[in-house]
């Protein structure tokens, strides 16, 4: 009886595994696939959304835009670009106010003030204690490293980053890149002399893991309009 | 290393003393000029006084002389607190939760009579103020840099999975093999 029991056992194993087995192969497939591809299939599935939606859509909960592209009057004094320092307007946290942009590296992104996680969803987050370009102080910018900083690695000395305000648009050449520890309290300094723009993503760019390295990209300011009173 | 320490501890306060609102229109006037050549003076790291500066450079934010005397004191304060207990480090600031408290407290303090809330984040020492409404005005992370890999939630969840299915395969098969 026991024998004959054991027999039984050994039967629907076999039969099952005809079930499972292909059940866990489709799962790793299916789990690989979505890792490869998860970028894209998150854009397919919210324009199906978009496009399928009963209502219009409620962007209540999004971020301020104060970006109006060419909104500030800017003079030319004798060739030097100017703006009033009355009509700059000053960002809050969260709000969208500029865009980033180095064309040879394909880099355009909106830029955020205010460098939560969920800002970095959206786009490029900027250090709430850094400052708005224009100002002679240091700027720094951050993204992840998939998505709008993944340019980054095709970035060169002597590249022009432009940012662009509402107020204008303000250049600025790379210097210098380095990879640091995402601890280095080195990597920038708040109290710089001269405008600087930096500009990091964790390092390396293609891990999805977390990564103790940062690359850090350092910009001199070229050109932009002078603020007067 | 007391200097740094002191640049720490104050720094929350220093930095509500650039958050009260008024009619001035994006401009340094004589007392928050003031209060920034302290926050230098006294070796504030600059982060602090970068925020602080973005906020007094903002429309609608002018600060009296009576009011950057208040924060001062409420600095002088805080400085004294952590003085007195001869804490040296800002290591040391954050494992002695007594001091620490005083010092929140003080800074909390501060921002109630600018009408402005502070959150201290014990666990990741991250410093928050809002205004009356709700709205974020200063923001200081504890730390040099943000997350700036992948996103790694869905990573994470999938590779979990991709995990258990292999180590139910492994099991299958050895199980089989055993039969």
């Amino acid at each position: 009886m026991q024998k004959h029991k054991n027999r039984f056992a050994k039967k629907l194993n076999r039969v099952m595994a005809y079930i499972y087995m292909p059940l866990l192969f489709s799962l790793l497939a299916y789990g690989v696939t979505y890792l490869m591809a998860s970028d894209v299939i998150d854009i397919a599935v919210n324009l199906v959304s978009l496009i399928s939606a009963d209502k219009a859509p409620d962007f209540t909960n999004e971020n301020n835009s104060i970006f109006v592209k060419d909104s500030v009057e800017i003079n030319d004094d004798d060739g030097v670009l100017t703006v009033k320092r009355a009509d700059v307007g000053m960002a809050d946290y969260g709000d969208l106010y500029a865009y980033v942009r180095c064309t040879r590296i394909a880099l355009d992104a909106p830029v955020y003030y205010g460098d939560d996680d969920a800002i970095l969803k959206k786009g490029v987050g900027q250090d709430f204690a850094s400052s708005q370009p224009g100002f002679g102080r240091l700027i720094v910018l951050c993204a992840h490293n998939n998505m709008y900083f993944n340019a980054l690695k095709n970035i060169e000395i002597g590249d022009i980053v432009e940012i662009e305000t509402s107020y204008g648009t303000y250049s600025y050449e790379i210097k210098e890149t380095k990879i640091l520890n995402e601890n280095d309290s080195s990597a920038f300094d708040f109290a710089i002399d001269h405008e600087q723009l930096v500009m990091y993503t964790c390092y390396p760019f293609d891990m999805l893991a977390h990564t103790p390295d940062r690359f850090f990209v350092y910009a001199d300011l070229v050109s932009g309009p002078v603020f007067v009173d | 290393m007391i200097k740094k320490l002191l640049a720490v501890s104050v720094s929350a306060v220093m930095m509500l003393a650039m958050s009260v609102s008024a009619f001035a229109a994006g401009s340094v006037n004589a007392s928050e000029q003031k209060i920034l050549d302290e926050l230098n003076a006294k070796n504030v790291p600059a982060r602090y006084v970068s925020q602080a500066k973005n906020y007094v450079e903002k429309d609608g934010v002018d600060i009296t002389e009576a009011q950057a005397n208040e924060i001062i004191a409420h600095i002088d304060a805080a400085a004294k607190i952590v003085s007195d207990a001869g804490i040296k480090t800002a290591g040391e600031l954050k494992n002695n939760k007594e001091v620490l408290d005083k010092v929140v407290a003080e800074a909390s303090a501060a921002a109630k009579v600018l009408n402005l809330t502070l959150t201290f984040n014990y666990t990741t020492g991250d410093v928050t103020v809002t205004d009356a409404s709700g709205k974020t005005v200063a923001v200081v992370n504890s730390k040099t840099t943000k997350t700036t890999g992948a996103d790694s939630m869905s990573t994470v969840a999938v590779v979990s999975v991709l995990g258990l299915a292999v180590a139910t395969l492994a099991a299958v098969t050895k199980k089989n093999a055993e039969a």
